[in-house]
């Protein structure tokens, strides 16, 4: 057993490839030889599951509680992809933070969301942030989406069965595009259009799905996604906090909003009495 | 035998006259019980009862008649004994129950109204029979001092001063005489051992009557024996 | 992904019995009565006893399709199945007492017009805080009693007296409680002299001469009140600090708020109310 040391740099790579003890003598030799001490116990996999679990609802029963993230949402459309993400971190029903920034810059052309365990979430990918400049070394070039993504799913495969909790989107602007990848801690990984994820996820899919379009504007698009958030903690009791949008373009990523969801919710009741005025 | 039982699942059933004869019967043995009698003063209030008893030989020192029901009520009866008897331990317990529920004092109306409320039951129940006795409550809560009288049949009365037992209308006449509003506690004392004395058959003394009061401390007490005979002193 | 090919499940309706049977694949069988997921059945050795999961755990594990006795959204206690918070505080002649407004189902905020504080009689108010559905069993059986008590003494029930009763209502229900902490705040009727208490969902009462506080965000509110609050404050600083102490602990409370009222109670009258809160 070693601490985590330098070789931090190898967290994720595959670690069949790499091989610094030849070959993998237990199914833990792979957590263990990518820098994490394990607990000394027979079954270290269960172990870290039953009582270090992150995921909603999973440690309800553990002394160790951890913060969690909570509604985040990415769509495509015409003018690239919208971003827009509560900040509201809790630990049960505690309210421990409401102005986490969960909207996780990679680079420049890259963001990751986070929900589910906010330590998972960030470490992993900052950890896809290294392996991803790490790429644009050796191939001297800028790593697609698709690799990316690709790479954060490798990643958690090698933890699956220890209880890391992140449902993740990740989207950028490549050679092919604007792309939008869902990454689970099961390893799922998925391309698609728009995607919500988080305990809030279903309010906000209710008001994406009622207003999306293809070929919306961007602003459009922007007050779309803010919408779909503010509606999710209004309706959803661990999200909340400072609403943060960005626009994926294909200069790279801009953040395009970061306000208050309780200035929103009044605003919209205002908007909404005056048209109902009229 | 046969067919008056199918009438008989109550004591108490109305006459061809529309009166209920043992209730009447119950009063009747009231009425012959010993006389208790009971005052109200601005302060407090007094009630007090003979003590006579049928046999030299019986150690009067246990013999009780009034009784402390909360610490706020006392009780005292004229007619049968041991139904007084249930009746105390029934309104002890209700009084109890009441103090459980709202941890304060049960206020005498109340206990004087659940106390008649079990006498009417018993009028009207199956296999009961009347409590063969009247009472006279004494209390003091936030409407000040008060004294009430029930009957067998459930009925009950709040009184400035009553007597009741088998002297109680010669009673209630020396006390008409004598009660007045502004009468103290000290004097309604002296007035419930002048009233008793008018109907006492041979000599009163602290061991032949018995005595409770209830002042603005709202504790009820039984005189002692003692303090009995400085009243009687004082009195004569 | 692992198959299961082996005897447990041969018996099965002969829809469900082809060769090959996902592991996870949820069946009711007749050897499988307490319907737990087949995989249960496969896995040698470390098989669980029978029965030994609960109907929720069984419905997760159909969804999840592993063995982790998970329960998403698990309750640490039905107090916290609905939300909300409730405090009451003393001041000079006068005490006042407040709740938010939230009704929630667990996650899902439901309602943002709950109060959780109810009017007994002109100088006394109760709040009811817990499982929504015993809030409303309480506060009717109370202004049963109430109402009772008014008929039987012809006269208004007393802060202590009504205290005591409730706390007599809770225990009653001692091994099937309602699960509701209630508080109790009024004026005396004879000095104007505040009178406020707490107690949990048995009845054990608190007499406290600052504050009670009730509810899911009961930690924060302590903390705040306990930074706060004065003695002998005058009507309205003591609706500024228990507005104030409320407010702020139902932002770090995910299961509260959503809107606040606040009741004044002073010998002249009852002022009453509706804070702008946090929508979130």
């Amino acid at each position: 057993m070693h601490a985590i040391g330098t070789d931090i740099l190898d967290l994720g790579k595959s670690l069949r490839a790499g091989g610094k003890r030849g070959a993998i003598l237990s199914p833990h030799a792979k957590a263990e030889e990518a820098g994490f001490l394990l607990p000394a116990v027979e079954d270290p996999a269960s172990f870290c599951k039953t009582n270090f679990g992150v995921g909603y609802g999973t440690d309800q029963h553990q002394e160790l509680k951890f913060a969690k993230g909570t509604t985040t949402l990415a769509f495509k459309f015409d003018g690239g992809i919208v971003v827009a993400v509560d900040s509201r971190s809790t630990q049960g029903a505690y309210v421990a933070s409401g102005t986490v920034k969960k909207v996780i810059e990679i680079n420049p052309y890259l963001l990751g969301t986070m929900a589910g365990g906010a330590a998972d979430c960030s470490f992993w990918e900052r950890n896809l942030g290294i392996q991803c400049r790490l790429y644009e070394l050796r191939h001297k070039e800028r790593i697609s989406v698709a690799a990316a993504s690709k790479l954060l799913a490798n990643t958690v495969m090698q933890y699956r069965g220890y209880g890391l909790s992140m449902g993740t989107m990740i989207t950028g602007w490549d050679k092919t595009g604007p792309q939008l990848f869902y990454v689970d801690n099961d390893g799922m990984r998925l391309k698609g259009n728009l995607f919500s994820v988080g305990s809030g996820s279903t309010y906000a899919y209710g008001v994406l799905d009622a207003h999306y379009r293809k070929d919306l504007s961007a602003d459009e698009a922007i007050e779309l996604g803010r919408r779909a958030i503010y509606h999710a903690t209004h309706r959803d009791a661990y999200s909340g906090g400072i609403i943060n949008v960005y626009h994926v373009q294909e200069q790279g990523w801009v953040k395009v909003f970061s306000g208050d969801c309780n200035e929103l919710h009044y605003k919209y009741q205002e908007e909404k009495t005056a048209s109902m005025a009229m | 035998m046969s067919g008056d039982s199918a009438y008989s699942f109550s004591l108490t059933t109305f006459s061809r006259t529309g009166k209920l004869l043992q209730i009447e019967y119950a009063l009747s043995a009231a009425q012959q019980g010993k006389t208790s009698l009971g005052i109200r003063a601005t302060n407090g209030v007094v009630i007090a009862t003979e003590k006579k008893l049928p046999s030299v030989l019986i150690d009067e020192a246990h013999v009780q008649k009034i009784e402390l029901i909360n610490p706020s009520t006392g009780f005292v009866f004229s007619g049968l004994g041991p139904d007084y008897r249930v009746l105390v331990r029934k309104s002890r317990k209700r009084a109890q129950s009441y103090f459980l529920q709202y941890r304060e004092h049960q206020p005498v109306g109340q206990l004087v109204r659940d106390t008649a409320g079990v006498m009417q039951e018993f009028t009207q129940s199956g296999g009961v029979r009347p409590f063969g006795l009247s009472l006279l409550v004494a209390g003091y809560d936030d409407n000040g001092p008060q004294l009430f009288q029930v009957d067998p049949s459930g009925a009950y009365f709040g009184w400035q001063a009553t007597a009741i037992g088998k002297n109680h209308v010669n009673a209630k006449n020396f006390l008409e005489k004598r009660y007045n509003e502004e009468m103290e506690l000290d004097d309604a004392v002296h007035t419930a051992l002048l009233t008793l004395r008018e109907g006492f058959e041979g000599e009163m003394n602290e061991s032949n009557i018995e005595i409770g009061i209830i002042g603005a401390d709202r504790k009820f007490r039984i005189l002692t024996p003692a303090e009995v005979k400085d009243y009687l002193d004082e009195a004569n | 992904m692992t198959f299961c090919t082996h005897s447990p499940l041969e018996h099965l309706p002969a829809c469900a019995s082809s060769e090959v049977v996902h592991l996870n694949t949820f069946v009711p069988s007749p050897s499988n009565p307490s319907n737990r997921p087949a995989s249960d059945v496969c896995s040698s050795g470390t098989t669980k006893k029978e029965n030994s999961y609960s109907f929720a755990e069984n419905l997760t594990r159909e969804i999840h399709g592993n063995n982790d006795p998970i329960i998403p959204w698990q309750l640490q206690s039905i107090l916290e199945y609905n939300g909300g918070a409730v405090v009451a505080m003393v001041g000079k002649n006068c005490v006042a007492i407040a709740s938010d407004l939230r009704y929630g189902v667990q996650a899902q905020t439901v309602a943002c017009n709950f109060p959780k504080v109810h009017k007994m009689s002109d100088r006394l108010f109760v709040g009811l805080s817990g499982l929504a559905t015993d809030i409303q069993t309480l506060e009717q059986l109370l202004r049963f009693r109430l109402n009772l008590y008014k008929l039987r003494e012809e006269r208004d029930i007393k802060p202590e007296t009504f205290s005591a009763l409730l706390s007599h209502i809770l225990y009653e229900k001692r091994f099937g409680p309602y699960f509701v902490e209630p508080l109790v705040a009024g004026l005396r009727a004879e000095d104007n002299t505040p009178f406020i208490s707490g107690m949990d969902l048995i009845g054990a009462p608190v007499f406290a001469k600052d504050f009670v506080v009730a509810g899911t965000c009961a930690a924060n509110l302590y903390g705040l009140c306990e930074s706060f609050f004065k003695p002998d404050l005058e009507p309205e600083q003591l609706f500024e600090v228990l507005s104030q102490s409320l407010l702020a602990s139902v932002d770090r409370d995910a299961l509260s708020g959503w809107g606040a009222v606040v009741h004044v109670i002073t010998p002249d009258g009852v002022t009453s109310r509706t804070l702008k809160a946090r929508q979130d």
